[in-house]
């Protein structure tokens, strides 16, 4: 049986230890975890989970990270994995580039650094269905 | 350089952490499980006296015990009884999972409360009952199996005894009384009753469960020649209210300054003369014996056994008051508020004292706490673990509880800042106020963010009702414990898991380790293993992880990694936001800070910074200087300069992810010196060459994130007549920076007009 993924993609290591330990101590083993530190590498890890029979349930990207930007990855990752929810975790976004990213693809929510946990729970618990 | 710093703040978490791992506990033989139903207040002096009491006692015997306080709110007691069932019930859900060995009931209420919990929910479990005034209650339950107890003499005739005893002249003995079960009455009024032959000249005027007007006609009607017992504490006004004895002696002293006479050590210091109060140690150390003799001995039944210890008790001041001659306390008699001594005339200043002092031990204790907390675990003292992780919770539950406090307020100074760049931004987007604020923003949300979840998952992960390490560990069996111990024992902290890389690295070698164990690789049970910092664990403990029956081991032992995961991210994110502080405190120092008259060797200055970046972490850094013989001086002070190259030369091995060459080059060029720093990294984003120099050019690619560094060379250079640019060279990155040297003559000048 295929097991659904979440994606955790942040430059910021600290950041992608918080967010997996919030969701796995909120979603158990419902879901596997998978993280990567810029956008190429989350990249990579997206093509390698729908290689392996995986379903990328939800994609959970920073805005600014060095070498490829999480809109660019965001685009990308919706190419390789159409199915997939997108949610922009952003310390700062200008509002017309996330109008821009809007347009493009269906992004779930943008949620800004702190967030709520309840939010997040919400979000990627109807990823879940 | 320091990223992980202490934040004050975090402090309360650390110390119940080494609370929590460090607890010493020398008894043997297993842990036992006791419930405390108590009339005590939860915070309450006595309960906590009672308690450690009791523990000594068990643990002076070898038997270690986990005492789950169960304060039943005094308000609750005085509601309707019925039988203590439906109390029963909510005790039911929240110890669901907790096998008890023993349940202790202190007051009447509880002893109802216990014997109902038990039948209906902990069959077979021996109850222990003390501090009843109720015969009744002895009766009714002494025919019960594994039910005992010993009725608490009652302070009644005590106290009366002490206050006839401090006023002789009285004709009046009033008895306010609370009662909360009605069918207690007749016991009461009974007990009270069969002392009225001990004081014939004594008029006895009971109150019980009497509203409030007629208490207080009562009072007013009693003159002088009373005195007043509050015997049970505690009242029911007609409305619903209640007034604890300390409220009711506050009200009625000021309109009826009689003397008022209770029960309660917590009503001491407000009006009360005096009263007969129980010495919770004694009570204490019975409850352990009677606990131990139920539990080990043969001697059973040991049904409604002792007397209790009660202690009269009196205030210094109220004696005072009403003129009483030392010639009437009597000898047993302990007096409280002794006249002023050395204390009292030096209280401000011992409390500073103190203060102070635990303030600084306060810190220690972090410190030593957070160095010694692996070593505690690996030195084999995981035996403690085991009797102080459901104690030590609770501790943690309140730090957490600060946490979020703490991050609360956090999180408005953000909200304010980000107010603040909001309208900043729109009136000058380009301005340096602006940039700064932006930057400043993102900057902190990120560490910020990191806090917040791992504050919140750290309380998950104590006190999560189903899903807690309370929870968890109370369903463990002996050998279930012995797995935890030892999972916590080769479990790898933060640093570990902090490169995905490595961490899936990691997944991938321990699964094919399963494999060779022989269990099925399932991939997912790797990364939960690597997630909870297990992957050392022996080949045997995998084996016995990885059964189905064990799964709430390994969930306990990732909320343990969680909690201690979670301190290690509040930590480095707060380390990463006291040094974004920093920053800006020396940016605006060199800011404001002019230059001054100020005169460097430009030769030292470059040697000096160099000298920065010779510790072992900068090993893959080739640093080669290329000094000019005979460089001059320039115009700018020493620090500033030597801030200058450090912010230049950190740049460049930022930029070459810590591994090549930097040269460093300087040479004088007519009446003005060059500095150029030179590296071989990828060079400057073209999108961000723009605005280079100004504050927080772009986050991307900045390790150490500020955005400061180059804004500040550029201040301190153009600052005294320099100039600062960046070019790509043959491949190379090169920051160029051009000061004027100051000039032997012009320096003979200025020497010579000074002295003129």
């Amino acid at each position: 049986m295929p097991r659904k993924t979440i994606l955790l993609v942040d430059d910021d290591a600290i950041i992608l230890l918080a967010l997996r330990q919030e969701l796995r101590l909120r979603f158990g083993e419902a879901y596997a975890y998978e993280t990567a530190t810029s956008g190429a590498k989350g990249l990579e890890r997206a093509a390698a989970i729908g290689a392996g029979g995986d379903e990328l349930a939800i994609v959970i990207s920073d805005w600014l990270m060095p070498g490829m930007n999480g809109d660019e990855f965001l685009r990308k990752v919706h190419e390789l994995a159409p199915a997939a929810k997108l949610v922009m975790l952003t310390a700062h976004a200008d509002e017309s580039d996330m109008e821009r990213l809007s347009r493009e693809v269906r992004v779930e929510a943008f949620l800004r650094k702190p967030w709520a946990p309840e939010r997040l729970f919400a979000l990627v618990g109807a990823a879940l269905g | 350089m320091g990223r992980v710093r202490r934040g004050v703040w975090l402090a309360p978490a650390f110390l119940s952490a080494f609370f929590f791992l460090a607890s010493p506990l020398s008894a043997e033989g297993g842990l036992l499980n006791v419930l405390f139903i108590s009339s005590f207040e939860a915070g309450a002096a006595e309960t906590a006296e009672v308690i450690s009491a009791f523990r000594s006692e068990m643990a002076a015997a070898g038997h270690r015990s986990e005492v789950f306080l169960e304060a039943l709110d005094v308000r609750r007691l005085h509601l309707p009884m019925d039988g203590g069932a439906h109390m029963a019930g909510d005790l039911a859900e929240r110890y669901r999972g907790i096998r008890f060995d023993l349940i202790l009931a202190q007051a009447s209420q509880a002893v109802e409360i216990a014997v109902q919990y038990r039948d209906r929910h902990a069959p077979g479990v021996p109850v222990y009952c003390f501090d009843t005034m109720d015969e009744g209650l002895v009766t009714r339950y002494s025919n019960l199996d594994a039910v005992y107890g010993r009725p608490l003499g009652s302070p009644l005739s005590p106290t009366l005894r002490l206050a006839a005893a401090l006023f002789p002249k009285a004709r009046k003995a009033i008895f306010l009384a609370s009662v909360g079960d009605p069918g207690h009455v007749p016991a009461y009024l009974d007990a009270l009753f069969a002392l009225r032959d001990g004081y014939p000249g004594l008029d006895f005027v009971p109150l019980v469960n009497a509203d409030f007007p007629t208490v207080e006609k009562a009072l007013a009607e009693a003159g002088r020649d009373a005195f007043v017992l509050l015997l049970p504490g505690g009242w029911v006004l007609p409305n619903g209210d209640f007034l604890s004895e300390t409220e009711m002696v506050d009200r009625l002293e000021a309109e009826y300054p009689l003397p008022y006479f209770g029960i309660y050590a917590s009503t001491f210091g407000t009006g009360l003369v005096g009263g007969c109060l129980v010495d919770r140690d004694a009570m204490g150390r019975e409850a352990g014996d009677m606990a131990l003799s139920i539990l080990f001995d043969d001697r059973k039944p040991v049904a409604w056994l002792y007397s209790n210890a009660i202690v009269p008790t009196l205030d210094w001041r109220a004696l005072r008051r009403f003129e009483i001659p030392s010639s009437l306390v009597p000898e047993d008699a302990v007096v409280k508020f002794e006249p002023p001594g050395f204390w009292l005339r030096y209280q401000r200043q011992l409390m500073l004292a103190g203060a102070l002092l635990l303030g600084l031990l306060f810190i220690l204790l972090v410190e030593s706490s957070f160095r010694r907390r692996k070593n505690l675990i690996l030195a084999g003292s995981n035996e403690r673990l085991e009797s102080t992780v459901l104690e030590r919770t609770e501790e943690l539950r309140t730090a957490n509880a600060e946490l979020e406090a703490s991050n609360a307020n956090l999180e408005g100074s953000l909200r304010r800042i980000e107010a603040m760049q909001e309208r900043l931004v729109s009136d000058a987007q380009d301005s340096v106020l602006g940039r700064i604020a932006l930057g400043l923003a993102h900057e902190v949300n990120n560490p910020l963010g990191a806090i917040q979840a791992s504050t919140f998952s750290m309380k998950t992960a104590i006190s999560d009702p189903a899903e807690g390490i309370t929870s968890i560990l109370a369903g463990f069996d002996r050998d279930q414990f012995d797995l935890f111990r030892r999972g916590l024992a080769v479990m790898s902290g933060i640093a570990a898991v902090l490169d995905p890389e490595e961490t899936m690295a990691r997944e991938e070698a321990l699964a094919r380790r399963m494999d060779g164990l022989g269990l099925s690789a399932r991939r997912s049970l790797a990364d939960l293993l690597v997630d909870s910092g297990l992957a050392e664990l022996s080949d045997e403990d995998l084996r016995s992880i990885a059964r189905e029956e064990n799964a709430r081991v390994l969930a306990g032992l990732y909320r343990a990694q969680s909690i201690e995961r979670g301190i290690g991210i509040a930590l480095q994110a707060t380390g990463r936001i006291a040094s974004i502080v920093e920053s800006l405190r020396s940016y605006a120092r060199d800011s404001v800070a002019g230059q001054g008259n100020s005169v460097s060797p430009i030769g030292e200055s470059l040697s000096g910074a160099a000298g920065f970046f010779r510790e072992a972490e900068f090993r893959d850094i080739d640093l080669d200087l290329e000094l000019e013989e005979g460089l001059p001086e320039v115009p700018v002070a020493f620090a500033s300069l030597v801030r200058v190259w450090t912010n230049l030369i950190r740049n460049s091995i930022q930029a070459m992810d810590r591994r090549g060459r930097i040269v460093v080059r300087a040479k004088g060029e007519g009446a003005s010196v060059l500095v150029e720093v030179i590296d071989e990294g990828p060079g400057v984003d073209p999108a961000l060459r723009e605005s280079l120099f100004k504050p927080f050019p772009g986050k991307a690619g900045m390790e150490s994130g500020m955005g400061l560094g180059l804004s500040i060379c550029k201040r301190i250079v153009e600052g005294s007549g320099g100039s600062i640019h960046h070019e790509e060279r043959d491949g190379m990155t090169v920051f160029a920076v051009r000061l004027p040297a100051v000039s032997r003559q012009a320096d003979a000048g200025m020497e010579g007009g000074a002295h003129a």
